[in-house]
């Protein structure tokens, strides 16, 4: 079973960080992801992306970093 | 949101499926004692992790547990007769015991066949008012788990169990998702909700849904333990007498595969959600404490009577033919329009439909308890994939395991420290 760019383990792993930040106050402007797991979700985004809605994860919006790999992420201030 | 993949591992429990692989390596509840109380009294047609299953007690109150199709032509046994130490099948009179050795075959007088064969039965356990079972490989059989409801009398635990059209996971992340607490059941957490004020539930010392704050936006902590993990929600607490700032700990172990304890102020709800199949629920609702408890006292409060439910078939009954039961009329001074905290879970999970796509839902921080039950679900299905242990196999004793209901604490208390047993069981 490979479950490596597994959206539910990065969802926990960036959760994480992110809930203490807002707990903060503090509302990061951008989850960065990796170009794999970025298209995955526009693919299951489409429909939404198609209305006009901003591709959202944790309620942050989600940018295209190829640097990354699957498994990884980054927030953005 | 998840991948359909995801999805799929983590909501099909079929044989063969990775997390129906994984569930069958664990003792799971199939029904209760009071279901089938009688020696020789009526058979029950039961599902489990997508198998049928016949279950009855003998003449001797021994409980056997054997697949539901007869072996030979594969009638229900659920229609058969229980009589004489054993369950016979109505078709050619083919009679089992519960160990499914062969005691009769009207049709087939060759002695060999009934030394040689056995119909298919499956290791059985009673205790804290459950029929337990293993159907999962024999070599791999752990030790029978036991948990706090099954000490003390009898009198201190209150057995319920409901039948939910909806997949287990749709209830279980209902379960660990404590910051619906204080708005999906605010008729019990605060009964004044309607006039915006905050009135503290503290007549009902058996209300899990007792709550001491009206912040609805909890903070959450997480910690995994070897059962699964344990979180708190933190609400603002009022100030302290010398004014420091306190805050409200809530705190909720989630044992998996499929249980969890939801504290009230004076009971544990140890609740289990046990799959029948992929779109079938069967909740079991153990209410425990110190003291003598009312049944009845709990299934009032959670909403459990008729047209939704009854005590004998144990169903939940709402679907939108009826705009699922709700009362719309009332709902100036009702929150829901509903009546109980479980039929408000239970209802909010068949309205999902059978399995929830969640491809399409938009998860935020503040469900953390949400995604973590599921990570943590797929991280032991990948273990066992693996060859290893699933979470929580290895545990046998888990009755130091607590939650804790509503408790205020001063800002920078260890929260953990109120339950020490969750951080050393199976340690």
């Amino acid at each position: 079973m490979n479950t490596s760019g597994w959206i539910g383990a990065l969802l926990d792993k960036a959760g994480a960080p992110l809930l203490q930040l807002e707990e903060d106050g503090i509302f990061p402007s951008k989850l960065r992801l990796s170009s794999e797991v970025y298209d995955s979700l526009v693919r299951l985004r489409y429909r939404e992306l198609e209305h006009g809605n901003p591709l959202v994860l944790l309620g942050t919006q989600v940018v295209e970093d190829a640097s990354l790999s699957r498994d990884d992420f980054a927030l953005e201030p | 949101m998840l991948s359909a993949e995801e999805n799929d591992i983590l909501t099909r429990v079929g044989p063969g499926t990775p997390m129906g692989k994984m569930m069958r390596r664990f003792w799971m509840p199939i029904c209760t004692s009071a279901q089938v109380s009688e020696p020789d009294g009526d058979p029950l047609r039961l599902k489990l992790l997508g198998e049928s299953f016949v279950l009855f007690r003998d003449t001797n109150g021994e409980i056997g547990v054997l697949d539901e199709l007869c072996m030979h032509r594969g009638v229900s046994l659920a229609l058969g007769r229980v009589e004489d130490c054993g369950i016979r099948c109505l078709y050619h009179g083919w009679k089992f015991g519960v160990d499914g050795t062969i005691m009769d075959t009207p049709n087939n007088t060759n002695p060999r066949f009934k030394q040689r064969m056995k119909a298919p039965a499956y290791p059985v356990r009673e205790a804290g008012g459950l029929v337990w079972i293993y159907i999962g490989p024999k070599e791999c059989r752990p030790e029978f788990p036991h948990f706090e409801f099954m000490n003390g009398p009898a009198e201190h635990r209150a057995v319920i169990r409901l039948n939910t059209r909806a997949n287990y996971l749709q209830l279980l992340e209902g379960g660990t998702d404590s910051s619906h607490v204080g708005i999906l059941h605010s008729n019990q957490a605060n009964p004044t909700w309607m006039k915006d004020e905050f009135t503290a539930r503290d007549d009902e010392d058996f209300n899990p849904g007792a709550l001491a704050s009206s912040d609805n936006a909890p903070t959450l902590e997480i910690e995994d333990t070897s059962f699964g993990y344990h979180y708190v929600a933190k609400r603002k607490g009022p100030r302290a007498e010398d004014g420091a700032p306190t805050v409200s700990v809530r705190v909720t172990p989630v044992f998996l595969p499929v249980g969890r304890i939801i504290p009230a102020p004076a009971y544990q709800f140890f609740v289990f959600e046990v799959p029948q199949n992929d779109y079938v629920t069967s909740t079991y609702i153990i209410t425990h404490g110190n003291k003598p408890i009312d049944r009845g006292e709990i299934i009032r409060i959670m909403g459990l009577k008729e047209p939704f439910w009854n005590d004998q078939d144990c169903n939940f009954r709402a679907d939108w033919s009826n705009g699922m039961g709700q009362d719309r009329a009332k709902m100036a001074t009702n929150w829901t329009g509903f009546d109980g905290i479980e039929q408000e879970d239970a209802i909010l999970a068949v309205s999902m439909g059978p399995i929830l796509d969640r491809t399409k839902e938009h998860m935020v921080a503040a469900d953390r308890a949400v995604i973590h039950l599921r990570a943590r679900l797929l991280e032991s299905v990948q273990r066992h994939e693996k060859g290893e242990s699933p979470i929580s196999h290895e545990i046998v004793d888990y009755t130091p395991v607590r939650s804790l209901p509503d408790t205020v604490i001063r800002e920078g208390e260890r929260w953990q420290d109120l339950v020490p047993g969750n951080s050393t069981v199976g340690v």
